[in-house]
């Protein structure tokens, strides 16, 4: 992205933020209770005549509010002027009363953690041979223990998940699960450390990483999936944009900040800050994708956000030209196949048309993988390959939500994903790892009032079988050699 | 301008949270004094009215006070807060859109601040804010709490109540959005 734009939108935020002074706040509070003040006694001189209403009718909605506001925030009000911090003037001590909040999320409720496990089909892809989740796995909803985990079959279809409260005002769940392909979970530890949060899965499988930003400072646990137990391994003065383990193994991870990229072993010591500029190139802090190998690096150019490889030391190896017909592109993460999966758009309908295309490290030619629909505001974000060759698609919608596209690996046709009862819902994916899929759906389906409720599922994507886990959202991650 | 987290000292940009472990109860007096303003400047440029934000920021405290008790971490406040304040904008823009679509009514005169207009902007900054709304809501509150809140995408996610990667998505294509239209605009 533009760093000319993002600075062109900081200057006008500010510009427009600092016409607001506490001067003229305090004049604006002063005039609201003025207001109130009118309501509660009386017109104010050169008013007309009042009206009289007939018995049935009600002042509007707003000024019924704003009679109890003053009171209720009045205690706050006379102990910060006490303070002798603020000056606000004509608050009312009295009439204190309940007030409901347009929108209150200390209200909403925290998601009931108990599995569920109604399951339903959608018609399989004409595309799909049906495949069986073979045996010994736990039936979809079952929890089993930690011990119970057969290690050697962990891998693809597998998710790390952490069930995630509906309201943001309620601390994280400290329960951490391991999922299987066919929605049998298993505990890997009830303590997470409180207020932590999932970010990583090592690509060993064994080891997961949380982040809890509740404590001062931020603090890195690494947890041991076998034991469950958590170790602190880093604690940060500089709250972390993003943390991955490095590859083939994740014996070492990343933080990146706002204002830097360092590597650090599994037990916290730093071992490189990676350069911010590079032979002239200004290089993002906030994401990195490694290579399968773990030898190089794919990093952001910071003016434009084009893809630029670096080497583990952070040297460049290579900027990728943009591919014929698109305008610019940015990385998204590496495909399978240790290509690049890029998200490009044209220069005719730059905020409509964008598409995925798969870069080659190595420089060599790309490849369109799939272009979202022209003259519409749909457009590709992501993608997941599929084993029977085709690809899951993630369209982008307003308001948060996706829907979800099939690409047809032989034919090339795009297909919306189908759902039992046939219409495919706002949702958003919250991890595929192999042909399991995990949806967080969400309703109300439209924007909304920006407060929703989820509900989890697993889809699998070759049999479309759908089977409901759990009432709220999870963060999941996805087995990561998948 | 940073959104600070209650307890954190004034230092740069960034930095971690800090947040006062003692406390066992909302500091309601130094929320007040600290996030008043950045609240209702957030606010401001959520609904691009002086009159409106005040009033959004003052349901908001009203909330706290009324559902502290309820808050298990009073760390949490402050996240508390700005959550409030965005949903009650959105919920001030619905009902201002329903007022424009059913009474024709494109601005209530009454509620105008010429001292406070945005004429008084620079004409890119105006030009900026006006492409600004015209994206989508959800995309305006993200670049708002990103690029004006400094709030990291976490925080952002916690505050509006959706994913980290809805965050990011939100972000890349909100920008994606206004370079087209400020590209093609200049």
């Amino acid at each position: 992205m533009s760093r000319q734009i993002e600075d062109r939108l900081r200057e006008a935020y500010q510009a427009r933020a600092e016409q607001l002074t506490e001067r003229r706040l305090d004049q604006l509070a002063a005039d609201r209770e003025q207001g109130v003040d009118a309501l509660l006694h009386g017109p104010l001189p050169g008013d007309p005549a009042p009206i009289e209403l007939p018995a049935a009718t009600v002042p509007p909605a707003g000024h019924r509010r704003q009679r109890w506001l003053a009171p209720v925030i009045a205690a706050a009000v006379v102990a910060a002027l006490t303070a002798g911090g603020l000056s606000l003037a004509g608050r009312h001590q009295q009439h204190a009363g309940p007030v409901a909040p347009a929108s209150s999320p200390a209200s909403s409720p925290a998601p009931s953690q108990s599995a569920a496990s109604s399951t339903a089909s959608a018609a399989p892809s004409a595309s799909s041979s049906p495949t069986k989740v073979a045996p010994p796995y736990l039936p979809a909803g079952q929890t089993g223990s930690r011990d119970q985990v057969p290690w050697s079959r962990v891998g693809a279809g597998w998710q790390l998940l952490q069930t995630l409260p509906a309201s943001s005002t309620l601390p994280y769940s400290r329960s951490l699960y391991l999922y299987d392909p066919a929605g049998g979970r298993y505990r890997i530890t009830d303590a997470l450390p409180a207020g932590a949060h999932l970010v990583g899965w090592s690509p060993d499988g064994g080891r997961a990483m949380v982040e809890v930003r509740q404590g001062a400072p931020e603090a890195l646990y690494q947890v041991d999936l076998r034991s469950g137990s958590a170790v602190l391994v880093l604690r940060s003065s500089v709250q972390a944009s993003f943390v991955t383990y490095t590859r083939p193994n994740g014996e070492a991870f990343l933080v990146g900040t706002a204002t830097d990229l360092r590597r650090y072993a599994a037990d916290g010591t730093l071992q490189l800050t990676y350069p911010r500029t590079v032979n002239g190139i200004d290089l993002s802090t906030t994401g990195a994708i490694y290579s399968a190998d773990g030898s190089e690096l794919v990093r952001t150019n910071d003016r434009d956000g084009t893809p630029v490889l670096v080497g583990n030391d952070g040297h460049v190896i290579r900027t990728f030209p943009v591919p014929a017909g698109f305008a610019g592109c940015g990385p998204v993460k590496l495909w399978p196949d240790g290509r690049l999966l890029e998200r490009c758009r044209r220069p005719e309908t730059p905020q409509s048309g964008e598409a995925l295309v798969l870069q080659p490290l190595s420089g060599a030619g790309s490849q369109v993988l799939a272009n979202a629909p022209t003259g519409t505001n749909e457009a590709y974000w992501d993608a997941w390959p599929i084993s029977n060759g085709d690809v899951l698609l993630e369209n982008w919608g307003d308001c948060g939500g996706s829907t979800y596209d099939i690409l047809d690996g032989s034919t090339g046709v795009i297909r919306p994903l189908r759902w039992p009862g046939g219409v495919p819902p706002l949702s958003e994916v919250s991890g595929v790892s192999g042909d399991v899929a995990m949806f967080a759906h969400r309703t109300p389906s439209g924007c909304g009032n920006g407060t929703y409720q989820y509900e989890t599922y697993s889809y699998q994507l070759l049999t479309g079988q759908v089977t409901k886990l759990i009432d709220g959202q999870v963060a999941a991650q996805p087995w990561p050699g998948s | 301008m940073t959104l600070s987290s209650p307890g954190r000292p004034g230092t740069g940009a960034g930095e971690a949270t800090i947040r006062d472990r003692s406390a066992t109860a909302v500091d309601l007096t130094a929320l007040y004094r600290e996030h008043r303003l950045p609240l209702a400047r957030l606010a401001l440029l959520l609904v691009d009215d002086m009159a409106t934000a005040e009033d959004v920021v003052h349901d908001a405290f009203v909330a706290l006070h009324q559902h502290q008790g309820r808050l298990r971490d009073p760390g949490a406040a402050l996240g508390y807060l700005r959550t409030t304040v965005v949903n009650g904008s959105r919920s001030v823009l619905r009902r201002r859109q329903t007022v424009r679509k059913h009474l024709a009514l494109v601005r209530d005169e009454g509620h105008a601040d010429p001292a406070d207009s945005e004429l008084l902007l620079a004409d890119g900054q105006q030009q900026v804010l006006a492409a600004v709304r015209r994206l989508p809501r959800r995309q305006q509150e993200v670049l708002a709490l990103r690029y004006w809140g400094n709030l990291s995408e976490a925080e952002i996610a916690d505050t509006l109540g959706i994913s980290r990667g809805s965050v990011k998505s939100n972000a890349s294509r909100g920008m994606a959005k206004l370079e087209a239209m400020l590209g093609a605009a200049t």
